[in-house]
């Protein structure tokens, strides 16, 4: 038994690693995908570039006018609201981009799965490409803030990387689920976006998370996003230590690891299919 | 080192039909394996073997699998059963631009193609003006390709796909749609490819281009190969396999007064002379076209044909040909008009004449009458398939007549005897070739 399961977990390994490989064997093909998305999405534009800033300034700005000049929000302790939301919806834009991305992105590339011999894997990695890009300008704009506000940085800072890698892999195993599935049904596609409303009202990013009942609290432990803006505002707001919430740090990595194992496995069965569906 | 560029036994396409995609998905996931899907077999047991430096040619009729055979051998599509070995690095053009993206203008698409051959930016900028100027389509060539026609298509994914410097270059089918010089311009290029030693599978429907290029040539008929050899054997075999059985795009009834109905011929031949049938018999007769037009002005009609060769097991070449046109007027006619038309499968006007044009006055006609016509000529064509015209009218003085019916492509005439024609081209125009003193 205990063979097998080593033995299973080599293949995965193995797996892994072919993956890393491909991912490398294509740097030059991804990266040209990538900068066709930038150029898109930008060069399009007459605003250009002026948009990537513009279109999170304004989002901010609406849930800032909304919460904290309607409702008087302030974040835990009487942080200022702009800061508290802007550091948690910077990583949720970047997930909620890949996910919406990604699931369609199979679909929208046929000619790369019925006419040639490419690696479909890799392209949700293509859009966590573009979408770190658009994460780097919402960053960007983020730190203006919080100097602004007169926020200063630790060494807890540093933590960003962590709680990136957090992120990038929960998308990646999330987007190849999404990807392959929906394929087959596209409602999925539909409901993502539901599903998306859902989890960003249920993750405390525009609330409090002191609004819940200190008893109850640890429910929110069981929710991977609540890791991660607790990461980011770890690592950009409070200067703690990841260390702090251990529960949430251990469930997210049980849960990240599942989804992304799970996600390149249905990837993998179910790519063979692929040329035949689209 | 393998002298085999490509090796493949007993490669078996099994393609799984389902009835929504949702059941293909829960297949996939079944954990007792359940089966959702009927089969279909596009490729049985295809044993191959492509030696390094040949040319292979494909024939075959439309869904005999030969795109499917190349899309395998390319890699885009996998078997499921057997085994195949590729040996050297592919090219493939598979239909109209393998793999190109519609949003990225056709400079872009070409840098994509060639980054994911491995070549580097620097090689890529290298080859950039010659490819771009193989493919000539001028700015078109930064625009996105979706814009572009389909023979800008074909000479982009054409230019790249033997720009990269493939080991194996695949080609199915995509030049037919490119102009006459840019296919000549092709050829050219495979021949070069050829010099070079380099190994070439290629799709073809026109025999010429396989005889003239293939060292090597097959024949894939219903999932299966049929037939391989020498090119020119193996063209003449397709030739036969095409005619005798039914071109693809028509129903039955288009093989001609065939061999094995002499006794229906005569049968049939009694039955067409008998002047009291006023039905339209037109289907019934051996060469009748299930795709004809017919344009019905009432008044008169063609209710029956009878082609009818010298020889009468077949209509071949150079045969002297009778046609017998059976006419219905449902008016008098003063002045009524024959008349018909020969054109080539691609709709060149071979030959066209109407008794108002040779000048033969036909007697007058009254309403009920039945009356028969024949025409008896030579048709010194070559072999391959025509369509007859025939059509009935009346000389009323006026510009042109009037048309009372006329029934396009009524008659399809396939002639074979591929191997008697001593000539190219559509008609043999018997010239007397002797040695000036």
């Amino acid at each position: 038994m205990i063979n097998h399961l080593s033995c299973k977990f080599k293949t995965l390994n193995l797996t892994f690693y072919y993956f890393i490989l491909t991912l490398f064997k294509n740097r030059i093909a991804i990266i040209s995908l990538a900068k066709h998305n930038f150029r898109i999405r930008y060069l399009g534009t007459i605003g250009g570039l002026l948009w990537g800033v513009l279109l999170p300034i304004a989002t901010v700005f609406t849930y800032w006018a909304v919460f904290s000049l309607g409702f008087k929000a302030t974040g835990p302790n009487g942080m200022p609201f702009d800061i508290y939301f802007i550091v948690a919806y910077l990583p949720w834009s970047f997930l909620t981009e890949v996910l919406s991305a990604s699931s369609i992105v199979v679909i929208n590339n046929p000619h790369l799965v019925k006419k040639m011999v490419f690696p479909t894997e890799v392209l949700p990695v293509v859009e966590i490409i573009s979408a770190t890009f658009n994460h780097l300008i919402l960053f960007s704009i983020t730190i203006a803030l919080l100097v602004f506000h007169g926020t200063t940085f630790g060494l807890g800072f540093f933590q960003i990387f962590y709680s990136y890698l957090c992120l990038v892999t929960l998308a990646l195993g999330l987007s190849w689920l999404l990807a392959a599935a929906n394929i087959f049904y596209r409602d999925i596609g539909q409901i993502l976006s539901v599903v998306l409303n859902f989890w960003f009202w249920a993750t405390p990013i525009a609330w409090s998370i002191e609004i819940v009942p200190i008893r109850y609290q640890w429910v929110m432990d069981l929710n991977p996003a609540f890791h991660i803006i607790n990461g980011y505002r770890d690592a950009l707001l409070y200067d703690t230590s990841l260390w702090t919430n251990m529960l949430s740090l251990i469930f997210f990595w049980i849960f990240t690891t599942v989804i992304f194992i799970l996600g390149g496995y249905v990837f993998r069965k179910l790519k063979p299919e692929f040329a035949d569906v689209l | 080192m393998s002298k085999y560029a490509i090796l493949a036994s007993k490669l078996t396409k099994k393609f799984r039909l389902f009835s929504n995609r949702g059941d293909r998905f829960k297949e996939v996931f079944h954990p007792f394996a359940k089966r959702y899907h009927k089969e279909f077999i596009a490729l049985d047991s295809i044993d191959l073997k492509v030696l390094k430096g040949q040319t292979l040619g494909i024939l075959g009729k439309n869904g005999s699998g030969k795109s499917t055979l190349l899309q395998i051998i390319s890699g885009v599509l996998g078997y499921s059963s057997g085994a195949l070995e590729v040996n050297g690095r592919i090219s493939a053009l598979l239909e109209l631009g393998s793999g190109f993206n519609p949003e990225y203008t056709g400079r872009e698409n070409v840098v994509f193609q060639a980054q994911m051959t491995g070549m580097s930016n620097e090689e890529i900028a290298l080859k950039m003006p010659e490819i771009e100027a193989f493919a000539d389509i001028g700015d078109f060539f930064d625009q996105p390709v979706k814009i572009y026609s389909t023979g800008m298509f074909v000479r982009v994914a054409f230019s790249i796909a033997t720009s990269v410097d493939p080991d194996i270059l695949i080609v199915d089918e995509a030049l037919a749609v490119g102009d006459a010089s840019f296919q000549e311009k092709c050829f050219r290029r495979l021949r070069r490819f050829k010099d070079l030693g380099k190994t070439i599978v290629f799709v073809s429907h026109s025999p010429d281009s396989i005889t003239a290029l293939c060292d090597y040539a097959l024949i894939l008929h219903e999932h299966k190969i049929y037939a391989e050899g020498e090119p020119r054997d193996i063209v003449d075999k397709y030739l036969k396999l095409i005619l005798s059985g039914n071109l693809d795009y028509q129903n039955a009834h288009n093989s001609i007064i065939s061999n094995d109905s002499i006794d229906a011929l005569h049968h049939r031949e009694n039955d067409f002379f008998d002047l009291k049938n006023a039905t339209d018999k037109c289907r019934t007769r051996g060469g009748y076209n299930p795709n004809e037009m017919v344009i019905s002005n009432g008044g008169a009609e063609v209710i029956d044909f009878y082609l009818k060769s010298h020889k009468d097991e077949s209509v071949s070449v150079d045969h002297e040909i009778e046609l017998y046109i059976k006419v219905r007027y449902s008016k008098n006619i003063d002045n009524p008009v024959i008349g018909f038309e020969i054109k080539s499968l691609n709709g060149i006007k071979i030959f066209a004449t109407n008794t108002f044009l040779s000048n033969d006055k036909l007697n007058k006609a009254k309403a009920g009458d039945i009356k028969i016509y024949s025409y008896i000529f030579k048709a010194p064509l070559n072999y391959g398939d025509y369509f007859f015209d025939i059509g009935v009218a009346e000389n009323d003085g006026t510009e042109g007549g009037k048309l009372y019916q006329l029934r396009k492509s009524l008659i399809h005439l396939a002639l074979d005897s591929y191997k008697h024609c001593r000539f190219n081209g559509l008609i043999n125009l018997s010239p007397i070739v002797s040695e000036c003193e």
